[in-house]
């Protein structure tokens, strides 16, 4: 993969991300008026804590009809990355620090985190587009972060009993709050099964790292991760990850193929 | 080196105790931060649950305020729903958080508990509910003793 390809399929991917989390947040706007749940005229007393030109920014951004004008522009903007353009990159990652910042900090956690560093590099990237070292050390850095993401999170799930016993999946989908489907909780809640699966995701997340040993053990371990966030997509409804994730691919098998030469 | 030097890094922020931040500025703007922990621990999700005044002057029984959405096939694509289910939750978990050390007396001046009132109120208009008085709590499945009951509230206070 070349380094270009590696950059338009990043923006590709993540202008998909982004415009499916948009038509979600307009789906679901009303509980950003001034009479809904996350009502800007409260959540602007929290703002005071914020340096004056950002409080003074957020305040032009963030109330209801100019935040939902800002969730309207975010769509040519997605469309302009899926067509493999990073051209609205750095425009795109205002509005996506904006929705975190009218959330309280974010909206749906590590998808969120993940658009970011994803639109911060392409943002980046396309800024210092000249300078293809730029352009590679943007990509690595997502590629980087990518890594990181699955064997921090397997680390940490390694130091918990549960997790290391095999009872983990099993407890967590058994919690009415995530509202994993009565079928697949009845499968994962057997003890053999959530033994398994719990197993399986410490040993995916955990040896991550591996993927970049080359190109073809890195399709491997993406191929992996698409079912994994399939799963949790479908298990716990965490739908954006499956899309944010994937939009860090690229960058991932790029790196890999990089290490190689 | 650099190999080793990375992992070394990986592992010293696995197993470092991750920490909320501290500042409310920078708890603002946590979206720039990331934090790669997902799922740790095994810890139940905490219930919200709201009751009403009755007509006699006294609360009715509880019933759960919050439950999520079903799951459809096309919710892998867009799951608005979904997401925003939850949202609602990690607003109840701050709360829980925010009350961690704090009075009771405390409590309603803080900014989680005014969002979280104003998502009862929501759900309250939701159902239909015509009493002017209520109260929520919260709790964790299969365990008696609530984490946090509120106080009375009226509705339309806020």
């Amino acid at each position: 993969m070349l380094l270009a390809d590696a950059e338009q399929w990043t923006a590709r991917a993540i202008g998909l991300a982004t415009l499916l989390a948009t038509i979600e947040l307009l789906k679901i706007r009303r509980v950003m008026a001034d009479d809904g749940v996350w009502s800007w005229p409260y959540l602007r007393r929290e703002h005071v804590v914020l340096p004056t030109p950002l409080r003074l920014l957020f305040a032009a951004l963030l109330p209801y009809r100019p935040f939902v004008a800002l969730l309207w522009l975010r769509l040519p903007l997605a469309l302009t990355l899926l067509c493999g353009s990073s051209l609205g990159a750095p425009l795109l990652l205002l509005t996506e620090v904006a929705i975190g910042v009218r959330f309280r900090g974010t909206f749906n956690g590590g998808s969120d985190y993940m658009n970011v560093l994803i639109l911060l590099a392409l943002s980046v990237a396309r800024v210092a587009h000249s300078v293809p070292l730029v352009v590679t050390g943007c990509l690595a850095y997502v590629a980087a972060q990518a890594m990181l993401s699955y064997v921090i999170a397997g680390l940490a799930k390694l130091r918990d009993r549960a997790w290391r016993r095999g009872l983990a999946l099993g407890a967590l989908v058994a919690d009415a709050g995530y509202g994993t489907p009565g079928w697949l909780r009845s499968i994962l809640t057997r003890p053999s099964v959530s033994r398994v699966a719990s197993w399986s995701v410490l040993l995916f997340e955990c040896s991550f790292p591996a993927s970049l040993k080359n190109p073809s053990v890195c399709a491997a371990f993406l191929a992996m991760g698409v079912l994994f966030h399939l799963g949790n997509s479908v298990i716990f409804g965490l739908n954006r990850f499956l899309f944010a994730w994937l939009a860090a691919y690229p960058s991932l098998l790029f790196v890999s193929q990089l290490l190689q030469i | 080196v650099a190999g080793s030097a990375f992992l070394g890094v990986v592992v010293w922020l696995a197993f470092t105790e991750s920490r909320a931040a501290r500042s409310p500025a920078w708890a603002l703007l946590r979206c720039l931060w990331p934090s790669w922990r997902f799922f740790d621990g095994v810890a139940p999700v905490p219930e919200l649950a709201v009751r009403v005044m009755q007509g006699d002057g006294e609360f009715g029984r509880w019933r759960p305020a919050l439950s999520p959405p079903k799951r459809r096939v096309y919710s892998v694509f867009l799951n608005g729903e979904g997401n925003l289910h939850l949202a609602k939750q990690s607003l109840i978990e701050r709360l829980l958080q925010e009350l961690d050390g704090e009075l009771v007396e405390e409590a309603p001046s803080l900014f989680s508990y005014i969002l979280v009132r104003r998502l009862v109120e929501a759900q309250l208009a939701s159902f239909g509910c015509t009493s002017r008085c209520y109260q929520f709590k919260l709790s964790e499945p299969e365990t008696p003793e609530p984490l946090f009951v509120s106080a009375p509230h009226q509705l339309g206070e806020l």
